[in-house]
């Protein structure tokens, strides 16, 4: 693996470089170095293959992750190459024209996440979700509890009483350090 | 297309021949596999209510449901199944901390009621209660930490030979990583006499905010540094993880965090109003109840006045408990905390005569917490020999800083933790040491830590042993004479022991210490307030507020509860804390409601 | 208008979402001239329950009984994964003990087992003939009666968790386990062979049929039967060994012609494959020994940050796990990577123009498309 990220050190800048496992390294890299560096790991290493496309809401931080899996099919080894972008107006560039099924997951991350894709063919073509009108879903703002009660609201009759709460009322738990208490 | 081809798949009409696969759908036909996770059972007297069951369910699909009184120990809830949510995955009896929840084999129900599918197990009644075969939780495989992190203490050699303090208390990792283990059910609150929170500072440390955690702590207890080194811990008895296995170890948790701070008025968030500006507080007694009141009543505005008769506050903590389990400078620094709250402390100031009188009119309202100071005699023959003992007395002496001498050989006579603190001060000073309790190990009020702390120091216990006599030797020395006894059913719940008649041992010792408990003195008090205050016996009693039968006298603390635990005074304490402010018309009169269930209606 | 150019005409069909054949709730819609299929776009969302999504808001034992959810036929690749990443993370992973590893072991050959016999009757049960899978069925519900003995469970086993399993392996498992399903599954394949295999009808209808070009192999990440099927030997459990299988014996199953017969016959042959392994698997088991590792309060356990993407060959394919920890008590995000999305949308959309209408349900049967996978 180490020689792998040599030689991308020699070819493009790497923020960051990780050795997860011996058969799976992880790299970093600016956005714009993305698809120039896909393509040439397509084009002129053993690393054709793209497994795996996906998407990490750093939300505290104000940016996605994009995480590209690319393996070595026949030396069994594999890199995940991370960029991180802005979450404000989310954009980046496609790939799908490296690898067709990353129309795929292209549509599905911008179904679900709002990241652009200017030129991957399904964008804002629905694939899973049906009339969806709410913030992209899989974004970490988006609460499920609060969509899940105005949506579909619960059985009748349901009534918890939380232990804690509970022992603490009957048996006169009071606090004294603040008034409010 | 071959002919084979078109022949070999009639080969299937062969199977119209073999034994069908297929078995008939009749009920009990087809019983689940033994280890099937079928409808839940509950065992409901084992279940503690302690809710873990619905903690974990992460389909939301298990209620707690008020069933029985809530008592120390068990919340009286039971959980209810909502079987429109449940998956069947079981993580409930899996992380049931009693071990009461389990799975039936039964799987199949039909009813024609949807609501029907959400019943309480063990409660409402089902064909599957007490299933033999089923889901149930196995030894191998445990998804909470029933195991406590360890706890280092001195070496029982080294430590006879120091005042230093025997526990070593835990390093940050292992406060963090025992305070994982809770499952934050809060059935400690209802056993911890001043209700704690303890899940909550618990949960401060696990996140590593121990700023927050000593908050929680001093929200109602101003003495934790004590409490976090010798609390009786009345909530890791009724921990729902030490149900089967060993309880969260709440005191050390607490006094990890207690030590961690130097200066605690710049820690403490005191966010309360000066309600008490312009009014007087006289508290009589320095121990943990007239501390307690003290220092909520300082922050609140009040001018308190403490008056001790020994040199230094603590009470009981001070003169009572021997340094290596609560040393000097932990108390110091809780004293501290009570003069940076504007507490006055007058030491050295036994009160007496008329003063009560005028103290009374001086002020607002007086606070009694003057502890039980006169021990009880042996009430056997030889008693005021020289060289016959009380534990208190050696304790105060020792622990005032007056020289003390045991000589070679002690024995000492009781099983509390008086008893076992002059046991093992007798081991530092240099003495062979034998306990003498009346009844076996197991009834022992002391704490079994202190018990197996002392053994570890070679404090030899002789159990069901009664003291006879004292008798002088002939080379000034004591002869202990105790007879055997035998444990005989009693009418009042644990067995007596019976002296067993004719026969007798003898030891030869140096001291023969008592510690058989104590009782009130109020000789201190002019009479009449004194007859309104206790009963002919000298019982205290005090009504909700905390207040005697004198209007403007409170009072707490082991001469007010009957557990004598410091606890139980700083319990004392809190309630007089808010009964002096209702007294003195600052908060209105507690209504005498039932308490408001807090329900939660769903999720 | 003749009557050849309304026939020739373009009609829109919606193939789905309905069961088609037995690939699970998704649609294709599809469009035809005459009988043949011009285009297909795939459809899914019809399972979807945000699983994912639902796991960010759980501790990571409350995940624990989600996952399986990802795939009925076959869930304990999913557990597996799971915990695999989250004890990779964690590190955990070094305490898992020996036992465990090889009830692991056992368990994802029973479910590929069970699956490859659901999707081996599939294969001609979406031609018409009905017998094969009321046989091969059968025999997945013996399989079923062995998980449910090991795990309290016919389906969703809710069993590999963290550290290890839940429970151990009861006793007289492996004696049961021969004599109720191997054995029985043994019997029935020579009979299952002559209705499939030798079948004018079914080789007919296979041969030839949804020929995937080789060449898509690598760029798409082809895997599982529909790899080996192009004479390709690629199987994770050789490739990225995991838990016991490289003390395993072994070989890929491979076959050439990249057609419906070719998969066929690759999950023919990896049933007899697997009947071998859990024989392996049971007479090498250590029989003494803890079965979990002792784990951490599950109601509090964190785990540090980190990402990993861990793998394991499910029935279908490649399946895999890209887990990012936060250092809370949830993950920041789990994405689950099943042979199915690739296999059925763009792998099916490619193969769609040309084939027969009647085709279409065996095509996506051979392409083994399980339908939660891809929308999780």
């Amino acid at each position: 693996m180490k020689t792998i990220i040599d030689d991308i050190r020699a070819r493009f800048s790497v923020e960051w470089e990780h050795e997860q496992r011996a058969d799976l390294a992880q790299i970093g890299v600016a956005p714009g170095t993305v698809v120039p560096l896909l393509t040439w790991m397509k084009l002129h290493t053993p690393f054709v293959q793209l497994n795996h496309l996906s998407v990490v809401d750093w939300l505290e931080d104000g940016e996605f992750q994009l995480t590209y899996l690319l393996t070595d099919p026949h030396g069994h080894r594999s890199l995940m190459v991370c960029t991180r972008i802005p979450r404000e107006e989310a954009t980046m560039e496609s790939v799908h024209e490296l690898w067709p099924q990353a129309v795929t997951y292209e549509q599905e991350i911008n179904e679900m996440f709002g990241i652009h894709f200017p030129g991957s063919p399904r964008q804002g073509v629905p694939f899973i979700l049906e009339g969806w009108d709410d913030l992209p879903p899989m974004r970490r703002d988006f609460d499920t509890v609060a969509y899940m009660h105005a949506h579909h609201p619960s059985r009748p009759g349901r009534e918890h009483v939380d232990p804690r709460v509970y022992v603490g009322k009957v048996f006169g738990e009071r606090g004294y350090l603040h008034d409010d208490d | 297309m071959s002919l084979k081809n078109t022949l070999a798949p009639f080969s299937a009409w062969m199977q119209a021949f073999s034994k069908p696969f297929t078995v008939p759908d009749e009920p009990g036909v087809r019983p689940g596999a033994p280890r099937y996770r079928g409808w839940h059972i509950n065992d409901r007297e084992t279940c503690i209510g302690c809710g873990t069951c619905a903690e974990i369910c992460q389909n939301v699909a298990i209620d707690m449901v008020p069933v029985d009184e809530p008592t120390k120990g068990d919340s009286g809830l039971r959980p209810k199944v909502d079987y429109g949510r449940c998956c069947w995955c079981a993580l409930c009896v899996d992380v049931c901390p009693s071990g009461s929840l389990a799975m039936s084999n039964e799987y199949v129900w039909v009813d024609h009621d949807g609501d029907a599918f959400r019943y309480t197990p063990g409660v409402d009644e089902k064909p599957w209660d007490g299933a033999e075969l089923g889901w149930r939780k196995d030894e191998g495989f445990d998804i909470v930490d029933h195991e406590r992190v360890p706890m280092g203490h001195l070496d029982p050699e080294e430590r006879i030979h120091t005042w230093a303090e025997v526990v070593v208390g835990y390093t940050e990792e292992e406060a963090r990583r025992e305070a994982a283990r809770c499952v934050e059910c809060g059935l400690c609150v209802a056993a911890c006499p001043a209700h704690m929170h303890i899940p909550d500072y618990i949960a401060a440390i696990r996140d590593g905010d121990d700023v927050r955690a000593l908050n929680v702590i001093y929200d109602n207890n101003s003495m934790p540094e004590m409490c976090g080194k010798v609390c009786t811990r009345r909530c890791e008895s009724v921990c729902s993880i030490g149900v089967n296995g060993d309880p969260l170890a709440i005191r050390w948790l607490k006094r990890y965090v207690t030590e961690r701070f130097d200066d605690l008025k710049s820690v403490l968030d005191v966010d309360v109003e000066r309600v008490g500006e312009g009014r007087k507080i006289a508290v009589i007694g320095g121990g943990p109840s007239g501390i307690t009141v003290a220092y909520y009543l300082a922050i609140r505005g009040f001018e308190v006045t403490i008056h001790e008769a020994l040199p230094q506050l603590g009470g009981a903590t001070f003169f009572g408990i021997p340094k290596y389990r609560f040393p000097m400078p932990s108390l110091e620094k809780q004293i501290k905390l009570l003069e940076d709250a504007g507490v006055k402390i007058v030491t050295n100031h036994r009160v007496e005569g008329d003063e009560l009188r005028r103290m009374l009119e001086e002020n607002d309202a007086v606070f009694i917490g003057t502890g039980l100071m006169k021990p009880y005699r042996l009430g056997a023959e030889g008693e005021d020999l020289p060289g016959v003992v009380y534990a208190l007395d050696l304790l105060r002496d020792k622990n005032i800083g007056r020289e003390v001498e045991v000589g070679e050989r002690v024995v000492v006579v009781g099983g509390g933790n008086v008893a076992i603190d002059a046991a093992r001060v007798s081991r530092r000073l240099g003495a062979e040491v034998t306990i003498a309790y009346r009844r076996r190990i197991v009834d022992m009020p002391a704490d079994d830590e202190e018990i197996e702390d002392a053994e570890a120091e070679g404090v030899e216990i002789i159990p069901q042993a009664i003291p006879l006599r004292v008798e002088r030797t002939d080379d000034g020395r004591l002869d202990f004479v105790w007879g055997p006894a035998e444990m005989v059913p009693s009418d009042r719940g644990r067995p007596r022991p019976k002296l067993i008649e004719g026969v007798e041992h003898h030891m030869v010792v140096d001291r023969v210490i008592v510690a058989i408990g104590q009782s009130a003195d109020h000789s201190w008090m002019p009479p009449d307030i004194a007859e309104k205050v206790a009963d002919a016996k000298g019982w205290i009693t005090v009504d909700h507020n905390g207040m005697t039968g004198h209007r403007g006298i409170f009072a707490g603390g082991d001469l007010v509860n009957d557990t004598a635990d410091a606890i139980s005074a700083i319990a004392d304490g809190l309630r007089a804390v808010e009964g002096i402010q209702r007294f003195l018309g600052i908060l209105p009169e507690r209504e005498e409601t039932e308490p408001e269930i807090p329900v939660i209606t769903v999720r | 208008m003749t009557t050849t150019e309304t026939l020739r005409r373009r009609v829109q069909l919606w193939f789905g979402p309905q069961h088609p054949g037995i690939t699970g709730n998704m649609s294709v819609q599809a469009w035809l001239e005459g009988d043949t299929l011009t285009q297909g776009i795939t459809h899914v969302g019809y399972l979807h329950r945000a699983f994912e999504k639902l796991m960010e808001r759980r501790k990571f034992i409350q995940s624990f009984p989600i996952v399986c959810r990802i795939c009925v036929p076959e869930p304990d690749t999913n557990e597996y994964l799971l915990a695999a990443a989250l004890e990779e993370l964690s590190g955990l992973d070094r305490e898992v003990p020996e036992k465990a590893l090889w009830i692991r072991t056992l368990v994802l050959e029973m479910s590929r087992l069970a699956a490859m016999l659901q999707v081996l009757g599939g294969h001609v049960g979406s031609m018409g003939l009905g017998v094969v899978p009321n046989w091969t069925y059968t025999l997945r519900d013996y399989v079923l009666d062995r998980f449910e003995e090991l795990t309290g469970a016919r389906v969703y086993h809710m069993y590999t968790v963290f550290g290890g399993v839940r429970r151990d392996l009861p006793e007289g498992f492996a004696e049961r386990m021969e004599t109720e399903v191997l054995a029985k599954i043994e019997a029935k394949l020579p009979v299952i062979d002559n209705a499939i295999f030798d079948s004018s009808v079914f080789r007919k209808r296979a041969i030839g049929v949804g020929v995937v070009p080789e060449e898509w192999a690598d760029e798409m990440g082809i895997s599982g039967p529909v790899v080996r099927a192009m004479g390709i030997p690629r199987d994770t459990r050789k490739d990225f060994p995991y838990l016991k299988y490289p003390e395993l014996d072994f070989e890929v199953v491979t076959t050439t012609g990249s057609d419906i017969y070719a998969r066929a016959w690759i999950r023919r042959q990896e049933i007899a494959q697997s009947v071998d392994l859990i024989r392996q698997i049971l007479r090498r088991m250590p029989t003494e020994g803890p079965y979990c590792a002792k784990l951490p309060n599950m109601l509090t356990w964190t785990i540090p940050p980190g990402q990993t993407y861990v793998r394991a060959e499910a029935s279908r394919g490649e399946m895999g796990y890209y887990v990012v920890t936060d250092g809370s008590d949830k993950m920041r995000r789990v994405h689950v990577r099943g042979p199915s999305y690739v296999h059925g949308v763009s792998l099916l959309e490619r193969l769609i123009p040309g084939t027969n209408i009647a085709d279409l349900s065996p095509l996506m049967v051979s392409l083994q498309t399980c339908p939660p996978e891809i929308e999780r």
